[in-house]
């Protein structure tokens, strides 16, 4: 066995060996005593041979938008997000004409209460034609 | 059915992995520079069925963004060329094994190319044909490079022993 694998080691080391023949010389190295060396190297590369990335999915044609459907979402997020601006605005249009009616109104109120107070001086002028009442003309007239 | 991008480029995850794995000697640096490499071909998916060698194309992606994360690890080194930046950067994992750091010892000798050779045929275990289409150079070039590499694994071998 010895001889076997020193030679074809040697067909190894002058890359003649084919993949077959490799195998080969790998199984006979594991199953032998010396060479402890090549034992090491080889095992070395095994190792190296079972690193693997972490699993994960191919990705999906279905999974995935073509370039039309993404136009299509990203313009339908436009007008959306354009409509909630408007509809914002709108509503900020509506309060302010809302506001201002109302201040208009209390503006009105104001300059009536202002008005009706002016007035309460005339309140007494009504008692001015009720001269008879409060004097009691026609008792005085039948005194005299 | 599997489409051209399950069946040809995401079967190759495993291979571009421990490619990058060889070169970056980090893990995460490697899934990443490997995820990256695919986000690229899905992009170009269409133009990369289309190609002769979609393998090579592939290959060529991982390696050159292998030695960019290089590069940018080590800009505080000043070097001459490529594989300057190659042999500089190689250093085991702490966490290897002695087997894997006494190939990854050995691989510290040798030149970009035979670098990249050896590790497919002695990992990944690849015909000459197959080499030489993942790195888009002859078989000849494959055949010579691999005779380079075990001649220096012989004398790698032998200090070894020593």
């Amino acid at each position: 066995m010895k001889e076997q694998i020193e030679s074809l080691l040697d067909k190894y080391y002058e890359g003649e060996t084919s993949l077959e023949e490799e195998d080969q010389l790998k199984d006979l190295l594991k199953c032998s005593a010396g060479f402890e060396e090549e034992k090491m190297f080889f095992f070395g590369l095994e190792e190296l041979r079972s690193e693997a990335p972490s699993k994960r999915p191919a990705p999906k044609e279905g999974r995935n938008l073509v370039n039309w459907q993404r136009s299509a979402a990203v313009l339908l997020a436009i007008l959306s997000i354009s409509w909630l601006f408007y509809r914002e605005y709108q509503e900020q249009k509506e309060e302010q004409a809302y506001l201002q009616v109302v201040e208009a109104l209390s503006i009105i109120q104001d300059n009536m209460k202002k008005g009706t107070s002016s007035l309460r001086v005339m309140d007494d002028m009504k008692h001015l034609n009720r001269t008879n009442e409060l004097f009691r003309i026609e008792k005085i007239k039948e005194e005299e | 059915m599997k489409t051209f991008f399950e069946a040809y480029i995401w079967t190759l995850r495993g291979k571009l992995y421990r490619m990058a794995y060889l070169w970056l000697k980090d893990r995460a640096e490697a899934e990443d520079v490997v995820q990256e490499a695919l986000e690229k071909a899905w992009a170009n998916r269409a133009a990369l069925q289309k190609m002769d060698n979609s393998v090579g194309w592939m290959v060529r992606v991982v390696k050159n963004q292998s030695l960019q994360r290089l590069r940018e690890r080590q800009k505080w080194v000043v070097v001459d060329n490529q594989e300057d930046i190659v042999e500089a950067s190689v250093e085991s994992p702490e966490e290897s094994s002695p087997a894997v750091k006494m190939v990854f010892g050995f691989l510290k000798e040798l030149p970009e190319k035979q670098t990249e050779v050896f590790q497919l045929r002695e990992v990944e275990g690849l015909t000459y044909e197959e080499i030489a289409e993942y790195m888009e150079i002859s078989v000849e070039q494959v055949k010579v490079n691999l005779f380079r590499s075990r001649k220096k694994l012989r004398s790698f071998m032998l200090n070894q022993k020593k």
